[in-house]
Order: structure tokens, then sequence, then C-alpha cells
């Protein structure tokens, strides 16, 4: 028999009887510890502060509500009767049919992400002319329209016109290799420990985060790859795709391209850079007074891109604007004309170039 | 046995002899617990979530080859562990800041609720006690955190943390007295009030 009538709180703590008993209480349990306090009013008190502290120790932290839950186990459903299993899947679909509209406008590009894409499938399907060759599947769109090919992972490709796509009718343990000619847009069902591997041109596409999109048919076998979401990593097809030397990391906004005549890759930011920090909203772009610093740094965050600047001579600029509805660079422009200065992009980094503003 | 009520062990066992629906239920139910341990070990949600669904697929495939478990939800949070352990090797270049190292990177932080507690004075006190577990170190917040959050024993602790029985023991020991050492005097008093306006 334990003497718990010594126990300080701690020892409380580690005595496993006790914390079964405030964890999950039975009614033999309940009556022993009742029994115990009438027993021993004085260590009362010590036995209270110890349940307290397990009954009410919380973590502070955000955990997936009742409908992602269940729409993660539909995910596993799915994929469970994907791999042919006797496993029932009526609706679990749902999920991959959410809300990127924009996919539709960015369809002659291959794109890699695991978010839904509505397409007119009535007509791609009668279009998609499967050619058995051996053990892998080529599916070749011949029609004036994107055409919607499933993946044996529960992927899809959208393929331009004149594009073909070449993959295995089962994909490997290990990998998932796809092979593309022309432009496409590819929804991937996301496994890391199963990479996605597109093989297009001169380059091999490895999905390590959510999205991007890639383009093949530029001019004298140019490739170009930009990332939307997450993380991909690029590399050339002759080096192993995987092998960390050879390949380039894109974060979002960022672009490269690779040219096959001088056989180097080209980093660079996009064009137009699109908010990328969810948290971020358009209504943040309003200052007044506020230290130019604080304003480049949310730019940073919301755009993701590093913004190169003097934090010791800019220190007394300050701006007074709303900044709500500009792209990026007009962003940029409007508050260096603020304080004087320029910006240049230099790779993938904004370097900002301007004077001390008087006190 | 009602699914819904049933214990893990018991959907454990019939899952493991096909049962669809237990392996649903259970699936439903550690969710939450799986994919709060996980983004302790690395912040990326989306991997974690990944290896979530990697680690339920296979429960299933290797449904048939699994054994009993005496706690189902230690087995899934083992089986994430190695899981998100290997992703973070194989994907190092992305990750090469958030090596998995329970001396630094365990990253958790603690709250008491305040559901007890209605006066003002107590629920700073309950601030302070909460306040205080964060003075631990990334280990020792580990510990607890698996102890008292995850529910686990000192032989499954010591087996995620790879340490043996004993120095779990000794570690948690530590950790709570030093907390001892700083809590007389905080919470006691107004539990005692507590109690006496019970009374």
């Amino acid at each position: 028999m334990k003497s718990y009538e010594t126990y300080e709180i701690a020892d409380f703590l580690l005595d496993n009887e006790f914390v079964a008993w405030v964890k999950h209480p039975t009614r033999e349990s309940d009556s022993f510890w009742q029994q115990w306090q009438l027993m021993h009013p004085t260590r009362a008190v010590v036995l209270q502060e110890a349940r307290y502290w397990v009954a009410n120790l919380a973590v502070n932290e955000q955990l997936p509500a009742d409908q992602a839950v269940r729409l993660a186990v539909a995910r596993v459903q799915a994929q469970l009767s994907e791999d042919h299993l006797p496993f029932s899947n009526s609706a679990s679909r749902h999920w991959l049919v959410s809300a990127w509209r924009i996919a539709a406008a960015i369809l002659v590009v291959l794109g890699i992400g695991w978010y839904g894409l509505s397409v007119n499938r009535s007509t791609s399907d009668l279009a998609a002319l499967p050619e058995k060759t051996n053990d892998s599947l080529s599916r070749e769109n011949r029609t004036e329209r994107p055409l919607s090919v499933k993946l044996p992972d529960g992927s899809r490709v959208v393929l331009a016109p004149n594009s073909r796509v070449l993959f295995p009718a089962q994909f490997g343990r290990q990998v998932r290799d796809v092979k593309l000619t022309g432009d496409a847009f590819f929804e991937v069902v996301r496994q890391p420990l199963r990479p996605f591997i597109v093989h297009a041109g001169d380059v091999n596409v490895k999905v390590l985060g959510t999205s991007f999109d890639v383009r093949t048919s530029g001019r004298n076998g140019e490739v170009n790859v930009v990332v939307k979401t997450g993380k991909v990593a690029v590399s050339k097809a002759t080096g192993v795709p995987s092998s960390d030397q050879t390949a380039v990391l894109l974060i979002p906004n960022q672009q490269v391209t690779f040219s096959a005549q001088d056989n180097v890759f080209r980093k660079t930011l996009v064009e137009a850079p699109v908010l990328v920090n969810q948290k971020s909203q358009e209504t943040d772009f309003v200052f007044e007074e506020t230290p130019i610093a604080d304003v480049f740094d949310k730019l940073q965050t919301a755009y993701g891109i590093q913004i190169d600047f003097d934090r010791e001579k800019l220190k007394h600029c300050t701006l007074t604007a709303r900044l709500t509805n500009e792209s990026m660079y007009k962003k940029l422009n409007l508050v260096c004309q603020a304080i004087g200065g320029t910006h240049e992009t230099v790779g993938t980094t904004i370097v900002i170039h301007a004077e001390s503003c008087n006190q | 046995m009602h699914l819904l009520t049933a214990t893990d062990i018991e959907l454990w066992e019939a899952f493991r002899q096909g049962d669809r629906q237990a392996y649903t239920i259970l699936m439903e139910r550690h969710y939450r617990p799986l994919y709060s341990y996980g983004t302790k070990l690395v912040f990326d949600k989306e991997l974690v979530k990944d290896c979530i669904q990697e680690v339920f697929l296979e429960l299933w495939h290797r449904r048939v080859a699994i054994g009993s478990a005496e706690s189902p939800r230690f087995y899934m949070l083992r089986a994430l562990q190695r899981k998100i352990h290997r992703a973070i090797h194989r994907n190092r270049l992305l990750y090469n800041a958030e090596i998995i190292n329970p001396d630094t990177s365990f990253s958790v932080e603690f709250s008491i609720e305040a559901d007890l507690i209605s006066r003002q004075e107590q629920a700073e006190k309950a601030r302070q006690l909460a306040a205080l577990v964060e003075t631990l170190s990334p280990r020792q917040k580990q510990l607890i955190y698996l102890r008292f959050y995850q529910d686990l024993d000192f032989d499954e602790i010591a087996e995620l943390m790879q340490l043996n029985r004993q120095s779990v023991y000794n570690l948690l020991r530590e950790s709570l007295l030093r907390l001892r050492k700083n809590w007389q005097g905080t919470l006691l008093p107004a539990l005692v009030a507590l109690l006496e306006a019970n009374a």
C-alpha cells in the first residue's frame, strides 16, 4: 500500500493511479480517492491542487475542426479505393472540388498542386484516346480544348491542346513518374513519401510543396517553372532528380527558366507577385505614419519576397498611404516615391535604394 | 459492441478483423491528438497531415500483420513520429531548420484552463503556473506533454523519446519538483479558499 499521506504535489503527479483517476475516473477510483480525502483531510488540499493541475493543463494550439477531420478521413478512404482495395467510398471525393477557379486561366501551363479544378469533362473524356504501350499509358489531347486526364493515384492532368502525357498504369511504390510533352496543368494528390516527378523537356520537376506551374513550350526548348504555393525542386533531366546539388529550389512568386542552349537555370521573381501569406489581406496595407521598415516587413511577409534595405539609414522614414488594390510592384513604386527612392530586382530579391529621411 | 462508445482497444481488435467502421472511428478519434503531436515535431502542417494520412493508409494495408495493441494511440503516435522523421530526413534541404532534436525543437505552449477559476486573482495564479511550465526545457515540456496531454505511460514515453524508463521518471520528477518549488504559495491558498467556500 502506498503511503499517499506523505505525498507532495509532484509525487501525486508522478503516480500512475492518481493520474489515471483524474484522466479517466471510474466508480472504483472515485470512491477510493473520496474515501482517502475524508481520511486525510489535511492532505486533501495537496491532492486537490495536483488534481487541478492535471485536469486543467492545456496546450495552446489550433486543432483541426470536425469538418477538417472528416475530410481528412474521407481522403484516406478515397485513397484506399484508388488502390483497388475493397473499401466503399461514395461521397469522399468532394474535397477535390475546392475553389480553384483561377485554374482555368492558367490551363496552358502545367501546375502542380492538390487543388480541385473544374474542367468540362463531358467532352474531354471522349477526346481522351488512350494508347496502351506495355505498362504505360499515353494520353494525347487532339482537341482544341483543355483535356482532363486522371492518373492512377487520383491526381489529375489537364492537357493543353497538342500536348501529351505518359504515365505507368500503376505508379511505383517509391516514386510517381510522369512524362510530359507540351503544356499541362497538374493537380497532384500529395504524398511526400512518394514524390511526384514530372519529366518535362530538359528538366525534372519534383513536388515538394503544393502547387506550381511549368511551361515547356517556350522557344529553343526553354522550360519555365513558376511556383504558386509551397516548394518545388527543379533539376536538369540528366541529373539525378533528388540530388540536392543539381536542384533549384523555388518558393512562391519565384520562377526559374532553364535554357537548354546555355544549360543554365535563371531564377527570378514572377512578373506579378501575388499575396502568398494567407493571413495577409489587402486591408493590411493601410499605413499611417508607419515606420518604413514596418512597411517593407509587411510586404516581405505578404508576398514572401526578400526586400533588402538599409534599416539604419531609413529609420526616420515613415509612410502614410492606402495601398489596398495595387499590385506588388505598384505598391513598391508608391512607397519608393514617398521616400524619394527607387527599387531594383536582383535575382529573387528586391533592393531598395534611398537616402535617409529628415528627422 | 456499439462502435461509437467502444474503447480504443475494442475498436482496434475490430479493425484488425477488417471492420471498416471501426477503422473510420479510430481515425476520427485520433486524428487531432496525432495532428497535435506532429505539429510539435515539425512546423509544416501540410507535411503532418500527409504523414497522418500515410500512417492511416499503412494501418489498413497492414491490418492483418499488426498485432494487438495495448494502446492504439501510442501505436499511431510512434508510427507518425517515424514517418515525420523519415520525411524530414528525405527533404532535409527544405527542413534544415527543423531538424528533430528534442532538446531544442519540441515546440509546445501550455496554459491552465480557467474553467474552475471564477475570481480574477485565481485566474492570475493559473496564469503564473502556466508561465512556470513555460520555463522548462523543451525536453521537459515534451515529457509533460506526452504524459499529461497525450496520456502515455512511462514506457511509452521512453520509447518515443529514446530514453530509458528510469530517465523518463527522473526527468519528469525533476521538472515537477522544479515547478513545485515555485508553485507553493501560488495556487494553494486559492484552492484552500475554494475548498472552504464549498465546505
